[in-house]
């Protein structure tokens, strides 16, 4: 995030009260993080170790252990030395986003839980639970989809059909009496947000936030593409924080 | 502004380091766990 964005002086609709003046920590080479990690010594793990800890924990640091890769050689030059895989980042990110707008029971992000959190931390009046007499009411948030737009997603879903091998035959997936989506495999959620979530709830949810989710599909898409450019990188960069902020 | 606090947990964050992956490591599909996972029923077979 720029320090100039407009986001970072926003006092009122992420955290109540606080801007965020802080920049993104340096990201330090693997030479500099060679030298924070071995000022800390070895620990020893189990029965016999009485739960030691580094010193500084919780203060400085939250760090548990030294990973074992510190002892190779070539780990501090190494420049890429844990490999994020997008497939699992993509299935997991397919999984809230959809479980979410399609307010799935007990896979939903936004639970009772989420809105108790909000009153503490966040200033937005029209998410908070009400009291009807006896009972809370959580009000449907406008991310959610109402339940005859989630039944038109479903059908649609219902009605796909892919080139062969494209991905597994969604349709087959959906059990429309209990309006779920069951068993989607890590390739056919990467299928889901490269093509399908622009699609799926485009005039089904507010512009916005349909806009901000084409934005993550765009990204993916980008990112997964076979030919890159160097530019367009540090394009993807940028955008790929704003991105997060825009949800948040 | 939209989804609650609690949608954010380590994995929405983890698409910020993609770029930086992608610009060193290249493009994903070589670094992808697709090919290993498929392999997995093969072992398990």
């Amino acid at each position: 995030m720029p320090p100039n964005h407009k986001y970072k002086n926003n006092r009122n609709d992420f955290f109540v009260g606080r801007v965020e003046k802080d920049v993104a920590p340096p990201s330090l080479s693997g030479e500099e993080f060679h030298d924070v990690v071995s000022e800390y010594g070895d620990i020893m793990f189990g029965l016999q170790s009485d739960k030691q800890k580094f010193s500084g924990f919780g203060l400085n640091h939250i760090w548990v252990k030294r990973s074992i890769f510190w002892e190779l050689p070539y780990w501090k030059t190494n420049l890429l030395r844990h490999n994020l895989d997008i497939m699992h980042i993509e299935k997991n990110m397919f999984e809230n986003i959809f479980n979410t707008v399609m307010n799935v029971k007990r896979k939903t992000k936004d639970n009772i839980k989420a809105r108790l959190d909000l009153v503490v931390f966040c200033n937005r009046k029209n998410m908070e639970l009400v009291c009807d007499g006896s009972r809370v009411v959580k009000p449907r948030a406008s991310f959610v989809l109402e339940k005859n737009a989630q039944l038109l997603v479903y059908k649609w879903l219902k009605s796909l059909r892919f080139p062969d091998g494209h991905a597994s035959n969604i349709s087959r997936l959906i059990k429309m009496e209990e309006c779920r989506l069951y068993e989607m495999k890590s390739h056919d959620c990467h299928v889901f947000m490269q093509t399908l979530i622009p699609l799926a709830f485009r005039d089904l949810l507010p512009k916005g936030i349909w806009d901000a989710l084409t934005e993550i599909n765009h990204f993916v898409r980008d990112i997964c593409s076979s030919k890159l450019n160097v530019d367009h990188i540090k394009g993807l960069k940028r955008i790929s924080s704003r991105q997060y902020a825009n949800l948040r | 502004m939209i989804f609650p606090p609690s949608f954010f947990d380590s994995m929405e964050h983890l698409p910020v380091h993609l770029p930086f992956e992608v610009k060193v490591g290249g493009p994903v599909q070589y670094r992808w766990m697709y090919p290993f996972e498929r392999l997995d029923i093969t072992i398990a077979m």
